[in-house]
């Protein structure tokens, strides 16, 4: 027996030497971000990679399939290594692409074993090509970066963070439907323009940055950014948000659904010129809070009422706290969510620190 | 012969005859009030200035004594010499034992019994501190290969009549003496029938150290159930919790049993200090424990099989590192294993005056020149030097962990992180189904005693708390004598 | 050296991790819908079954007088071996089941480079030495793998656990109760919880009946609550996926430190080891009782783990083995058998036994 173990040890290690024909990690490509654009066959697929650490993400391919998948797997024919999605960053989505309808292309990135449902997603004002080869300073902007671009939002409150599993969860959620953020390329690299908003898997509409705020505060997901609030007496003040929450109650009136979204944020005054008076921080505060209700009042209007989007997850929450309804009522929800009546009250709460000790230049 | 002759010239002949062409054999013939006597020892292992002293020179001045014969000889015995160590002896094969273990021995013409003498003057060396087993805060002396200093070195510590050293004999030829050190009361008498019957099974003609009796007393396994150490402190603290030490004549370790697995983490600084800095290290170790044994295994199976739970920088890194060097990761990996294995046994067995040379080759030449020449990649080299230096964290267990790297290496390498999960669950399915006398080797962390097992396992506990309990090695969870 | 007893605690908890190893199969098809609140209801609801299920086989063990139920049977003649063999033929298809299930998770999910069939191999030689070593070793291997189950489980649901929202959280039985009665059989099938309570039951020493509901208790407590989880933190997205367990796994993530999905999957691989190796020395003893050789033969434990090994290996091979082997229903039926039909058996033959022979001295 211990000659048997011995023996095959000694194979074992022999045969480890060799290697025994594993792929080596500088024999994958290790994508870290990808871009689909409908081609007049299928899809053309824009994929960025790293080979060293310095260089992060300096390899850009173009590739093309009938599938997205296929043409990921034909990059093998051009660089002869093996294309490694679990550091995969981001998934860009051409605007043409959008319009036709994710559902073909989405299967993929849910299905395959090696994609990640964390993976953040945006839309592409023109092209994901153009976005991914987008540069600063000549070099490839860096996939980090445009990642950020999208968990930025927590910090500018006007671009939404949003991943495949959010996406999936929108398009499969009772009357609910997805949003994605729109990234546009420019000189000096790529920025956010907005927040898309689909019906099903195809994209419907946008939202300007400030209705994304709006959508943002509405749906509790705002955390931070800069409001600036201008008006004869106030002057211009930008007021820095934190804290920000909101909740919906739902009620049923005589005309049919009604929905109270309570927005509350507290705020820093970070900077101001002209303005004051006895009246400034409660005038501040009221003006404030009506323009955050305005955004997100504007928001509803366009994605919900018009264009019948339910982006804020009103469906699902009469789902699930009024079952019973739901099942009576959900199946013409289109109709409901743009007769029903929407109303924003936001609070904004301004710290008064500063009142008696900071005078400023106005 | 198996008996002493009443005659003089019968025993000289016999004696001469045994240790003919032994040049250390020395045989002073004299006169004793008309009898005929010899005196017989060995050179090099009896004082000569003890034995002139008080065996000579008190003969030689001796006055009035009885003629012949047991008067003689009890007149002797009992009115001339001083000797400490004394007795009669008449068996020939415990004659010539005595004679090879340092006595010097009188015998008389006409009678049957022989005197002798603990005379030894052989040089041992003074109790240094012990290599292996450096503590902070412990004493500073260790064993030495007397077994007799050290029976002295633990009687010291321990003034208890409860304090028993059996002794018993070990080789066929070398007939090296034992002693087995236990309190009378704590030690189970189950446990010492053991040692004694495992004992009777060592057929080996020689015991040149403690790892010939290991073998006869452990039932197996990756990991030993028998500990060693070369420090008295530790052997009393020990053996107060049942434990039985073996100690062995020209070996400067006491052998200990039963040994349980977490005995490998605990050193005497541990209770030296205060019970959280205790816990915090012996935590270390344990982590140090895994981290040497795992890491290799582990670093092959992810860059190999698993690379997407790298976080990307260092993916990166890696991916750039292997790129410029010519062997994949786990054959670099091994090679690299091998050459510090080399080097860790050139370190010990080369001498002195060639150590730093080893230092310097090695540190350079597979430290920093095979890096920069791109033949291993600096990761790789990282991994094998951490997994070194937590291996020597835990001291006691270098042996099982210089095999164990290598097998979860394998596993890794075939099998990916299931390959080193399945041999983890399979190393401690061998810690749960191996036992030291009847001990479980995992005792009280499975079976586990929440109360032993936040006492000095997870948890070293403060001194009100070690100081009560009574633990008896026996009676640990699982054991033979209380059952799971 | 052999071990053959064990305490109630290492008992139960070797078999509780056995059972939530199976938690990673948990799936929108094998549920019967997506609605996977329902099936966490559907999961306590089946445990509580099983303890009434289990009532028969405690009767029997009780009136036994210390025999295990396949000892019992055959003292009732030879129909009485129908029980132990019964008993061997579960043991060796829910071992085969829970390995082919295990290798098309790894196929499917983690397209290893090397031969997923080796893995399975591995597993089955680890769980084969343990139970060689015997049931003791097995059994305290057991309580080391709960710990690291715990705390390994923990770190990675609690970190995935950030991501839980109550707005993915569903009304219970919106769409009646069909789902809660499609997934019942689920649950009780996965586990050979009462073939290995018949058999070694007698070898454990405590309260076992403490120890059979705590693992009822636990098990429920942590099945459904996993399911809540995985429904809070994926939302319908879960029913997208044959594994949503495992993927709850790879949202895991602190900072730098992603996909420990296979980190997971190698606690989880711990937890089937031991299912394996109870279940391989349950079958010992069932051969021991067929009478097969003198004392337990080592021989029928190399024969029972290479039938679970190509059971494994044809279940992942084959579509349609699949189908019998992986379908809850069918293996409901089977664990109902083992838990209900096979000691009512051996309580009736085990009776009929001893009003035929005068009482003797029970040999062990």
């Amino acid at each position: 027996m211990r000659k048997a173990i011995t023996l095959l040890l000694g194979l074992a290690l022999a045969a480890s030497l060799s290697g025994c024909g594993y792929p080596e990690l500088y024999e994958r490509i290790l994508v870290h971000g990808i871009g689909v654009d409908l081609a007049p066959e299928g899809y053309r697929v824009t994929v960025r990679s790293s080979s060293s650490a310095e260089d992060e993400g300096e390899e850009l391919f173009t590739c093309q399939g009938e599938t997205v998948l296929e043409a990921l797997s034909s990059l093998s024919l051009s660089t002869g290594r093996e294309p490694f999605y679990s550091h995969n960053y981001l998934v860009v989505f051409g605007q043409e692409c959008a319009r036709q309808g994710l559902d073909r292309c989405l299967d993929f990135f849910i299905r395959y074993y090696n994609t990640r449902p964390a993976v953040s997603v945006f839309l592409a004002e023109d092209t994901a090509e153009a976005v991914l080869s987008a540069e600063r300073d000549g070099k490839l902007l860096k996939m980090s970066q445009l990642e950020a671009l999208g968990s930025g939002g927590r910090y500018n409150g006007q671009s939404a963070h949003v991943e495949l599993l959010d996406f999936v969860n929108g398009v499969l959620r009772e009357g609910g439907s997805p949003v994605m953020p729109v990234l546009a390329a420019e000189e000096g690299g790529a920025r956010v323009t907005g927040t898309a908003y689909f019906e099903g898997c195809r994209l419907k509409s946008t939202l300007n940055l400030d209705q994304s705020r709006g959508y943002l505060a509405a749906s509790d997901q705002l955390e931070e950014g800069e409001l600036v609030v201008s008006a004869p007496e106030l002057g211009v003040v930008t007021l820095s948000l934190k804290e920000a929450s909101s909740r919906c109650r739902t009620s049923q009136v005589e005309e049919g659904l009604g929905f109270t979204i309570e927005v509350q944020a507290e705020a820093d005054v970070s900077a101001k010129s002209g303005g004051g008076g006895a009246d400034f921080y409660p005038q501040l505060e009221q003006a404030a809070g009506q323009l955050l209700a305005q955004q997100a009042e504007s928001a509803i209007r366009q994605a919900v009422v018009e264009d019948r989007c339910d982006i804020f997850g009103f469906g699902n929450q009469l789902y699930r706290q009024s079952p019973g309804y739901w099942r009576e009522n959900g199946a013409n929800w289109k109709e409901q969510m743009a007769s029903a009546s929407y109303q924003v009250q936001a609070r904004v709460k301004v710290r008064r620190l500063e009142e008696e000790t900071l005078q400023g230049l106005g | 012969m198996e008996k002493l002759s009443a005659q003089l010239d019968e025993n000289k002949r016999y004696l001469q005859g045994q240790f003919e062409n032994a040049m250390d054999f020395m045989m002073r013939e004299m006169e004793l009030a008309g009898t005929e006597a010899a005196l017989f020892a060995l050179d090099g292992l009896v004082s000569k200035q003890t034995v002139t002293l008080s065996i000579l020179n008190p003969l030689m001045e001796a006055g009035d004594l009885p003629g012949q014969g047991e008067a003689l000889l009890q007149a002797i015995e009992r009115r001339v010499l001083g000797s400490v160590e004394q007795k009669r002896e008449s068996r020939m094969d415990q004659l010539l034992l005595l004679l090879m273990s340092g006595f010097a021995v009188l015998c008389l013409d006409g009678c049957g019994e022989a005197l002798v003498f603990g005379v030894q003057g052989f040089d041992t060396r003074g109790p240094d501190e012990p290599q292996n087993e450096v503590m902070q805060r412990g004493a500073k002396d260790g064993f030495t290969e007397s077994y007799q200093n050290n029976i002295s070195m633990i009687r010291r510590r321990m003034k208890t009549t409860a304090l028993k050293f059996e002794k018993a004999q070990v080789g066929g030829q070398s007939h090296t003496p034992l002693a087995l050190c236990y309190l009378e009361g704590v030690a189970s008498p189950r446990i010492l029938e053991q040692i004694r019957q495992r004992l009777k099974t060592y057929d080996l003609d020689t015991a040149l150290g403690a790892g010939y009796l290991t073998g006869f007393l452990e039932r197996g396994g990756v990991f030993s159930g028998v500990g060693v150490t070369e420090r008295p402190d530790v052997v009393c603290g020990k053996i107060e919790e049942g434990r039985v030490a073996i100690l062995m004549e020209g070996t400067p370790t006491a052998i200990l049993v039963p040994f349980l697995f977490v005995e490998n983490f605990q050193t005497l600084d541990d209770y030296l200090t205060r019970p959280f800095y205790g816990t915090f290290i012996r935590w270390l170790k344990y982590v140090a424990f895994f981290l040497s044994v795992l890491l290799p295994g582990l670093y092959v199976a992810i860059a190999t099989h698993h690379p997407e739970m790298l976080p990307e920088a260092l993916l990166l890194k890696i991916a750039e590192s292997e790129a410029q060097t010519p062997f994949p990761v786990m054959a670099e990996t091994l090679i690299l294993y091998f050459l510090y294995e080399v080097l860790r046994e050139a370190g010990l067995r080369a001498p002195r005056s060639l150590s730093a040379t080893v230092s310097i080759v090695g540190g350079l030449v597979v430290g920093d020149t095979a890096v920069s020449a791109g033949l291993v990649s600096a990761p790789s080299l990282m991994v094998v030097a951490l997994t070194a230096i937590a291996g020597y964290a835990v001291p006691r267990l270098y042996e099982p962990l210089a095999l164990l790297r290598l097998a979860f290496l394998l596993a890794g390498n075939f099998l990916g992180v299931w390959g080193v999960t399945a041999g983890l669950v399979l190393l401690v399915m061998d810690l749960c189904g191996t036992d030291s006398f009847g001990v479980p080797l995992l005792s009280a962390a499975s079976p586990f005693s929440r109360r032993l097992a936040f006492r000095d396992v997870f948890v070293r506990a403060g001194w009100q708390r070690l100081a009560h309990g009574g633990v008896r090695v026996q009676r640990m969870p699982g054991s033979q004598e209380i059952g799971e | 050296m052999e071990r053959t007893n064990i305490s109630t605690g290492q008992f139960f908890t070797a078999l509780f991790v056995s059972r939530i190893s199976a938690a990673i199969s948990l799936n929108a098809q094998y549920a019967g819908g997506g609605d996977l609140l329902d099936s966490a209801a559907s999961c306590l609801l089946a445990l509580a079954a099983s303890g009434l299920m289990a009532l028969p086989l405690w009767l029997a063990l009780r009136l036994g007088g210390g025999k295990s139920l396949p000892q019992l049977a055959v003292e009732g003649g030879w129909l009485g071996r129908l029980v132990p063999a019964y008993y061997l033929f579960f043991l060796v298809f829910s071992g085969g089941s829970a390995l082919g299930m295990f290798q098309v998770f790894l196929g499917d999910t983690m397209d290893p480079d090397f031969s997923s069939g080796l893995v399975s191999a591995a597993l089955l030689g680890v769980a084969l030495y343990g139970a060689l070593r015997g049931l003791e070793t097995v059994g305290r291997c057991g309580a080391c793998v709960f710990a690291a189950l715990v705390l390994g489980g923990g770190l990675v649901f609690g970190m995935a656990a950030v991501r839980f929202d109550p707005d993915n959280l569903e009304p219970l039985f919106y769409h009646g109760l069909g789902q809660t009665a499609r997934s019942f059989p689920l649950f009780l099938a996965r586990t050979s919880i009462f073939a290995e309570m018949a058999v070694l039951l007698p070898q454990v020493k405590g309260r076992r009946a403490l120890g059979f509901g705590g693992w009822l208790a636990g098990t429920g407590l942590f099945l459904s609550g996993l399911l809540v989880l995985v429904v809070g933190c994926l939302g319908r997205y879960a029913s997208t996926q044959n594994f949503p367990v495992y993927v709850l796994a790879s949202l895991s993530q602190v900072r730098s430190l992603r996909r420990l999905d296979a980190l997971f999957t190698g606690l989880w691989m711990m937890g089937l080891i031991i299912q394996l190796a109870m279940g391989l020395y349950a079958c010992r003893v069932c051969f021991r009782t067929l009478g097969l050789g003198k004392k337990e033969p080592r021989w029928s434990l190399w024969l029972a783990a290479g039938a679970m090994l190509g059971l494994g290996l044809l279940t992942a091979g084959s579509t349609g083995l699949q189908g019998l082997t992986l379908n809850p229903n069918s293996l409901a039926w089977w664990a109902a058998g083992a838990g209900t039909l096979a000691p009512l058996l051996a309580l009736v033959l085990g009776l009929r036994g001893k009003g035929k022979k005068p009482p003797q001295k029970e040999k062990r």
